[in-house]
């Protein structure tokens, strides 16, 4: 069967089979390999996208239910071409350790500050319980979303975590 | 995954009753997949199933709407493909039954609950199923379609008491054939409060160890008027516990309650050991949260937590 949809801004279409699941597609097909494989059972965020928006774990999507719809992976998030702010903040704040779930921790921060431009530390924390990380200890991935959620403007909502807390200008 | 040979997205519910019955044994119905391609990666799939039936094209199966109960009450009927994530957030369920909209916050993952479905969370039927405890406090029933002659004629729909519907591990009233199609919420009068407490070692991204949940109406002087009690993950089924109910009606929430209606908790359920506790710390554990729900429903200040329970 064959699946039409946008991935990344672009129409695209794919052959695939009745069960293809939606990371395999991104992966396989694609070859967009920004996207992780970890536990395959929605438990650990790695393989988190977004379709139509809302984030998801790719790995129980099926790659037939995005016929229509509009899909954006790590690779997707640009920003004028270049690094995208969620990236960049990361990558500043020093959330980046091994890296294997930085893109779906990134997807997730990206849908979640959508949707609260002012978060507390507790909703920010709440956001990411569906994403693991085994290097950072998380500290430094919330000081990223709430960096850049004051760089954005939203006020300083958050208690200070340490020395990756940028300091308000 | 290779097993399944087809895909089936049908748009309306008749459509995918007659793939079912025109493919007994075969078919696999999914909605938000999160059981079920678990099951899949695991190997776990009957072997007969080769047909994945999409459903959530059906129309009738995400509508949110208001409606009455068999008994004439005002109710809200809930399409079975309707998210955890759509719970949480929609205007109508979190003012007409937000205990329903609080438990869909204790459940999973944002990414999860972006694709799980109620109907999905009654149909896996386990006995920790998060939603099944709210379901039961609130008296809800299970829409179901079939075909009238259960492989022809016309659509028709039946209900089930959620009570009823559990019969074990897994396992439903759900007749061959058919499908839930809906759940149907009678709303609580605005006196009645509602607390579920779910027990366990994480804040997410878990099943429940023990769920324990009160519904309390009580009037003017502090005595309880109606109780609705049930559990969740200590039993085959999410159980009511309709001795502690009893017990409670006509008392006040002192202490000395509470201690009684603790003391009837041995014989309303039958907790197993396994890899996430053993029968007696459930035993323990279901106390423990029966007893902060209900101080929290009475309004007891010391017993009032932000958040979730953890263990």
């Amino acid at each position: 069967m064959n699946v039409a949809f946008i991935l990344n801004g672009e129409k695209v279409n794919a052959d695939i089979r009745p069960a293809t699941r939606l990371v395999d597609l991104l992966r396989n097909t694609f070859e967009l390999t920004g996207t992780k494989i970890g536990c395959e059972e929605g438990e650990c965020g790695a393989c988190t996208v977004l379709v139509d928006g809302v984030a998801v774990n790719s790995c129980l999507y099926l790659a037939a239910d995005v016929d229509g719809a509009d899909v954006l992976t790590i690779e997707g998030l640009r920003s004028n071409g270049g690094i995208h702010e969620v990236t960049r903040v990361f990558v500043e704040s020093g959330a980046v350790q091994c890296g294997f779930c930085t893109p779906g921790m990134i997807m997730r921060a990206y849908a979640f500050l959508k949707e609260n431009n002012n978060p507390t530390t507790e909703e920010i924390k709440r956001s990411i319980e569906g994403n693991i990380c085994r290097c950072t200890g998380y500290a430094k991935i919330i000081d990223a979303i709430q960096n850049l959620a004051d760089a954005r403007g939203g006020g300083g909502g958050g208690e200070s975590r340490g020395s990756s807390r940028m300091k308000q200008k | 995954m290779s097993q399944i040979e087809k895909y089936e997205a049908p748009v309306t519910l008749e459509e995918a009753l007659r793939i079912l019955s025109a493919n007994q044994g075969r078919v696999r119905p999914i909605a938000g997949g999160t059981d079920v391609l678990v099951r899949m990666k695991r190997g776990m799939m009957p072997p007969n199933e080769t047909i994945l039936l999409n459903l959530k094209k059906i129309p009738d199966l995400t509508v949110i709407e208001k409606t009455t109960s068999s008994d004439g009450r005002p109710a809200i009927r809930i399409g079975a493909a309707v998210t955890v994530r759509t719970i949480q957030r929609d205007e109508l369920i979190r003012t007409s039954v937000p205990v329903l909209s609080a438990v869909a916050d204790t459940m999973a993952s944002p990414q999860v609950r972006a694709t799980a479905t109620i109907g999905g969370n009654v149909a896996n039927a386990s006995p920790a199923a998060d939603l099944a405890v709210p379901l039961l406090l609130l008296d809800a029933q299970v829409e179901i379609g079939r075909l009238q002659n259960h492989v022809g004629g016309k659509v028709v729909s039946e209900l089930f008491p959620v009570e009823e519907f559990f019969t074990g591990p897994g396992e439903t009233r759900l007749p061959k054939g058919a499908l839930i199609t809906g759940l149907l919420l009678p709303c609580p009068d605005k006196n009645t409060r509602f607390v579920v407490k779910k027990g366990g070692v994480r804040p997410a991204m878990e099943c429940a160890v023990v769920s324990a949940g009160c519904g309390l109406t009580v009037d003017g002087s502090g005595v309880v008027k109606d109780a609705r009690v049930a559990f969740g993950a200590v039993a085959p089924t999410p159980v009511r516990g309709r001795r502690v109910e009893d017990f409670l009606i006509g008392k006040q929430l002192t202490e000395d309650t509470v201690d009684g209606a603790l003391a009837l908790v041995d014989r309303e359920i039958n907790p197993i050991s396994d890899v996430r506790g053993s029968r007696e710390y459930r035993i323990d554990l279901t106390k423990a949260l029966l007893r902060v729900a209900l101080h929290e429903n009475a309004g007891n200040s010391e017993y009032v937590r932000t958040g979730r329970e953890t263990a």
